[in-house]
């Protein structure tokens, strides 16, 4: 409650800078708790389906059930040695895990978690999303580039390759859904799928319509991030950790971070794109106020939610693709289908 | 070819250190502007990959390997020597642990090769319990496989089911011999005292769980269209080659030679039990999991008739106070989960062996690695290393 | 689609397996001069060749078609003694299913032994002669690359199986197995203890419990452990009289010794001792070990029957009933070295001769390598005897037959600096005196 009190609160306020602040504040907060449930339903859920059961010892307060293991594993990176290779390029290496980090807060600026619930609506908002999505990939090719270490080096050639291949699928899926919807802003996005009828009659999110999209969004979202079965630039049982091997302490943490949260904004932009955002469902309002953004925000949660089960479910099921494999996919199929896909959606919109 | 190429050996000797080669091999392609160098890249000895302390000296193109070189001995013990310096009976405690997964069937082709020599008759309840016990422990063994197989090419999952096996068939081993890694229940003329009461229907239970599991592996990594395009067409041996090699095993079988010294030369009681032998056609790494599993339901198989046709009696025989085998020499071989293990015993007519000559399936089995890892991607090395079975501990002894 | 079938081959694949005379027939009419000798023993044929037509040897080998040996199974090294090594190579047919070994003795001795490679026929050959090189030096001619060396490290000096390399554990201390059972305990007990090694006790018990082979009741078992305790004890008492008998007569000459070095000279004991043990051993340092080596490599027999059966009848008492590894005899047991008299340890004399006196030099330090930790020293004169095999119960019932833990860790700790462990309950010794400067024994290998 308090929240979405907040959050419409700030929108009266006059100043604007201080309005920013706070909406800031509230960003990086939710950015630095989000990748923490999501890691720990990671933790539960992979153990679950491992036939075990998971953290159980660290616990805040009263409940244990390795709800605390997050917190715990944040402490412990902190308090640990910062360590630099001698051989490593000390600024390159230094600044990678930030390089890395950064874009994924910046994303949350424009992502909308539910009526009024966003920091800025910005016209231009699914392009900055992905054009800021990409400057992560740099920051992996800096730790890899500057690690002096032959497996960082295999991580990051891999990554590079990687990352460029599956960027395409993801923009052009997404430039399918600003087709249909018209409009380049996240919120306008979200407001275009409560009006769509598919066929006129039957009001469903983009995701039915653009079924494949929907895949193709996802799976590269998975590329991007380097999840299973795409982590072939993090193997870890064959290069170790890829371009993380000689990092520790924060600077890991950072890096653990930046995927997590990965995974939270990615899911979140397919949300919105896809999902119908806030809206339970096309065509159901919600409640007005501040109770409707609540809602909203908790609709877009669940989704988020539901999305990273998605990705935790597969990183426990499938074995790794081999790179020229993953190349193969992500050249040979996904662009060709992706680019099928904007055809067909063009052609549907104008003749229905 | 450059003058550097030509200096290196076939081995690419260049690559080691100490070698007469020292140093990093070089080769410079193309011309001009845009040259190339391979880069030469040490796997292991520490390594997520390598099973334990084996070390793989590649030549990278990009992630072509050029030539790949394994380099052994970071886990040699000096077991034959050891050997020499110890009884005939003492020797038992030495053989569990070169390979350590497969303890007791190196128990029993000591014990095997002992008895020969001296001649000596195990009573009929010994064999069936040691036949038992050698199939329980090569389903332990091809578990540990199946789980670390998947867990290297990045299925985590498979690994914890399997292991969940192997807690439960060590229970029941160790409810017989008191361990659960080193059995030391075989003893020459016999065993070390006989099976616990309810061990037989606790097999029996256990077969039934084994073979219902095994259909899940088999549904999670065959049925993976993603495991399958990892090992389908990588690394493939062909049969003479593997011959050539002395490749024993699964590996061997996965090529399509239905070698298995239980069917071939029967020690114990395998002459009377029908033992099923799995074989793949081209032998790449597809096929030489795919037999792993095979060879599981095989070995359930094999446990299902012992336990039908277990006989009672006594389970050791009258050793002499001092064993002493009579000169001579005997080879005597077994068929080990991991391949075929043989025993060379050398006996001079004194209580401790002369020699003891321990031919390990492991040994063979990396020996051929350069030949896998030809032209392979750097992934597909993993795959390769996750199928031919092998222990550190067995490769060095 | 699964790629595998099941294939039952029936025991003896292929009828064009060949006997191992027939095989020896066969070979010896195509490569006649070359045969040396044909020798099949456990049905498997050995065939010596002559070295320099191994290489053709094996060429017919391979290539015969009646032969077919296509599997290059391994390659092993032998140390024949004088005549210098021998390498046998293994050779199976997948195709056949028979074997042969062809064994070669090099030449050049045991100097320069040589061989000629197989590389060229079979690829397996060549980390199997990387190891025969690695382990007894025997130099394959042709071969592509013996170095470096396979299992050993590279700067390794030596080649590990020959036997004139000596392991050296066994040089600090001889292997416990040389001694044969008859020869420990002479107590004119009819069952003396049986040998050092695990399957001594199956020839125990098979020997007396023929008819107990078949799965016995738990009361038949508890009835046999029984007996058998009973019988430990009788032989425990019997050796305990003994020894205080024997004791008696130690104690009187080390007293009278004392007496006549001089009690207040710490060092004299020790010295005459030191000096006695140079005497006999011919002065190493490294003293006991040597010098149970040289006594057990030559005629281990107990010269002084109270210094052996010291270790005998501590070990009876605690271990004889449990059946576990007997008397620990060879291991540097000062009594077991010809013309000296001492007690394995004498915590009463010690106390007798005083605070000043050292410790008396116990018996080798390497002894607890193998076998039990200082408790083989220990007298086991006042403390029962342990709990037979078959009656102990985990965790034991009986605290005090246990030592307690601080004893037994002052024991080790006292026996590591060389010094005689004391009795258990016997007072710890006294802080003030610097036990570490002081001489700690013959056995000292620090």
């Amino acid at each position: 409650m308090t929240i979405a009190v907040l959050a419409q609160s700030l929108l009266a306020l006059d100043n604007v800078w201080l309005a920013l602040g706070l909406k800031l504040g509230l960003i990086v907060v939710f950015f630095l708790t989000a990748p923490l449930a999501v890691g720990y339903m990671e933790h539960k859920v992979m153990a679950h389906m491992q036939d075990r059961l998971g953290p159980m010892e660290a616990g805040l307060g009263p409940i244990k059930h390795g709800v605390g293991q997050l917190v715990a594993d944040g402490v412990k990176f902190i308090q640990k040695e910062d360590i630099i290779p001698t051989a490593a390029d000390k600024w390159v290496f230094s600044w990678a895990p930030a390089v890395s980090l950064v874009p994924v807060l910046v994303i949350l600026v424009v992502v909308p978690f539910g009526p009024g619930v966003w920091a800025e609506n910005l016209d231009a908002g699914i392009f900055f999303a992905l054009a800021v999505s990409s400057v992560g990939v740099l920051g992996i090719l800096m730790a890899a580039w500057s690690s002096a270490n032959k497996y960082s080096l295999m991580g990051g050639i891999r990554a590079a390759a990687q990352l460029i291949a599956y960027e395409l699928p993801l923009v052009l899926a997404a430039a399918a859904v600003v087709l249909q919807a018209g409009t380049l802003s996240l919120v306008g996005i979200v407001e275009a799928q409560n009006e769509f009828r598919l066929l006129g009659a039957i009001p469903v999110p983009y995701a039915v319509p653009h079924v494949i999209g929907f895949g193709m969004f996802y799976v590269a979202a998975l590329a991007e991030l380097s999840r299973p079965p795409f982590d072939m630039p993090i193997a870890d049982s064959e290069i170790i950790f890829g371009h993380m091997t000689e990092y520790s302490g924060l600077r890991y943490a950072f890096f653990m971070l930046s995927e997590y949260a990965g995974m939270v904004v990615l899911s979140a932009l397919a949300t919105v794109l896809f999902l119908g955002g806030w809206y339970p469902w096309p065509g159901v309002p919600l409640p007005d106020g501040a109770l409707g953004a609540l809602l909203g925000f908790g609709v877009t949660m669940g989704k988020i939610i539901a999305l990273t089960f998605v990705m935790v479910w597969l990183r426990a099921t499938f074995p790794r693709l081999r790179e020229d494999q993953l190349q193969r996919m992500s050249w040979l199929i996904l662009i060709p289908l992706a680019l099928l896909n904007i055809v067909v959606v063009a052609v549907a919109k104008v003749m229905l | 070819m450059t003058d550097l190429e030509t200096m290196t050996t076939e081995r690419g000797q260049g690559l080691l250190p100490g070698g007469p080669g020292e140093g990093m091999l070089v080769e410079v392609r193309g011309e001009g502007e845009l040259t190339t160098q391979d880069m030469n890249l040490n796997i292991g000895p520490q390594h997520p990959a390598t099973h334990g302390v084996l070390r793989v000296v590649i030549d990278l193109d990009g992630e072509k390997i050029r030539r790949a070189q394994p380099i052994i001995g970071y886990m040699h013990r000096g077991f034959e020597k050891l050997a020499e310096a110890r009884d005939y009976r003492q020797i038992m405690a030495l053989v569990n642990r070169h390979d350590w997964l497969s303890a007791f069937n190196n128990e029993l082709g000591v014990a095997i090769a002992v008895e020969r020599m001296m001649e000596l008759e195990v009573p009929d309840r010994a064999q069936w319990i040691r036949v038992l016990m050698a199939e329980w422990n090569r389903i332990l063994n091809h578990l540990m496989f199946v789980g670390s197989f998947g867990l290297e090419l990045g299925a985590i999952t498979p690994v914890f089911f399997a292991f969940r096996e192997r807690e439960d068939i060590q229970h029941l081993m160790e409810s017989a011999t008191g361990g659960r890694l080193h059995f030391s229940y075989a003893r020459v003329g016999g065993l070390k005292e006989d099976l616990p009461r309810g061990f037989l229907a606790a097999s029996a239970q256990m077969t039934k769980n084994v073979r219902v599991r095994n259909a899940e592996y088999r549904d999670l990594l065959q049925g993976n269209e993603i495991f399958v395009a990892r090992t389908r067409g990588v690394g493939p041996l062909p049969r003479d080659v593997a011959a050539s090699y002395g490749v024993t095993g699964p590996t061997l079988q996965a090529t399509g030679v239905p070698e298995d010294s239980r069917v071939t030369e029967p020690y114990e009681k395998y002459g009377e039990i029908d033992v099923k032998v799995p074989v793949g056609t081209n032998g790449d790494s597809y096929d030489r999991f795919m037999v792993l599993l095979d060879r599981i339901d095989a070995s359930c198989d094999i446990i299902d008739h012992v336990l039908d046709n277990i006989t009672s009696g006594p389970v050791k025989t009258n050793l002499p106070k001092v064993v002493k085998a009579p000169e001579g020499a005997i080879y005597v071989r077994t068929e080990n989960p991991l391949g075929q293990c043989g025993y060379y015993l050398v006996s001079d007519g004194k209580k401790n062996p002369w020699r003891l000559k321990m031919r390990t399936p492991s040994f063979n089995n990396i020996a051929a690695m350069p030949y896998l890892l030809d032209g392979a991607l750097l992934s597909d090395m993993i795959a390769i290393l996750g199928s031919v079975f092998f222990v550190v501990g067995d490769v060095d002894r | 689609m699964t790629p595998t079938s099941s294939a039952s081959v029936a025991a003896g694949a292929g009828t064009s397996r060949m006997e191992a005379d027939a095989l020896a027939e066969f070979l010896r009419e195509r490569l006649g001069e070359a045969v040396q000798d044909v020798s099949i023993t456990f049905g498997q044929l050995t065939v010596t060749l002559e070295p320099a037509s191994l290489p053709e040897a094996a060429r017919l080998c391979r290539d015969a078609p009646e032969l077919d040996f296509d599997f290059y199974d391994h390659n092993a090294g032998v140390d024949l003694g004088e005549e210098g090594f021998a390498v046998v190579t293994h050779l199976y047919s997948l195709s056949h299913g028979h074997h042969v070994m062809l064994r070669v003795v090099a030449p050049g001795g045991r100097e320069a032994p040589k061989v000629p490679t197989l590389t060229h026929l079979w690829r397996g050959a060549d980390w199997h002669e990387r190891e025969v090189y690695d382990m007894f030096g025997i130099d394959f001619e042709g071969h592509p690359g013996l170095l470096p060396r396979i299992l050993t490290v590279t700067n390794f000096e030596g080649f590990p199986l020959r036997k004139d390399f000596l392991l050296s554990t066994r040089e600090a201390k001889p292997w416990p197995g040389l001694k044969e059972p008859k020869e420990v305990g002479t107590d004119g007990d009819g069952s003396a203890p049986e040998a050092p090694t695990a399957g001594g006790r199956s020839s125990e018990e098979g020997a007396d419990a023929t008819a107990a082979q078949a799965p016995v009741s738990a009361e038949e078992k508890a009835q046999a452990s029984q007996i058998r305790a009973e019988r430990a004890r009788a032989k425990a008492a019997a050796m305990r009289a003994q020894k205080a008998a024997e004791k008696e007569a130690a104690q009187a000459a080390t007293s009278e010794e004392a007496v006549a070095a001089g009690m207040a000279g710490s060092d004299d004991e020790p010295d005459a001792q030191a000096a006695a043990a140079e005497k006999t051993t011919g002065g190493d340092t490294a003293g006991e070990g040597a010098a149970a080596v040289a006594a057990a490599a030559g005629e281990p027999e107990p010269q002084t029957p109270g210094g052996a059966a010291d270790i005998a009848r501590s070990d009876i008492a605690k271990d004889a009933a449990a059946g576990a590894v007997g008397g620990d005899t060879a291991a540097g047991a000062p009594g077991d070295r010809p013309g000296t008299e001492q007690p394995v340890h004498d915590p009463e004399s010690e106390a007798k001769v005083g605070e000043g006196a050292p410790p008396a030099p116990s018996g080798a330090p390497g002894v607890e390598a193998e076998g039990r930790h200082g408790g083989a020293e220990r007298q086991g004169t006042d403390a029962p005897p342990a709990p037979s095999y078959g009656e102990r119960s985990y965790p034991p019932d009986e605290e005090e037959e246990r030592p307690a833990p601080s004893d037994t860790l002052d024991e080790v700790i006292h026996f590591e600096r060389g010094q005689a462990p004391r009795a258990p309950g016997a007072a710890p010794p006294d802080k003030a005196v610097p036990d570490d400067d002081e001489d700690a024994g013959p056995g000292d290998e620090r």
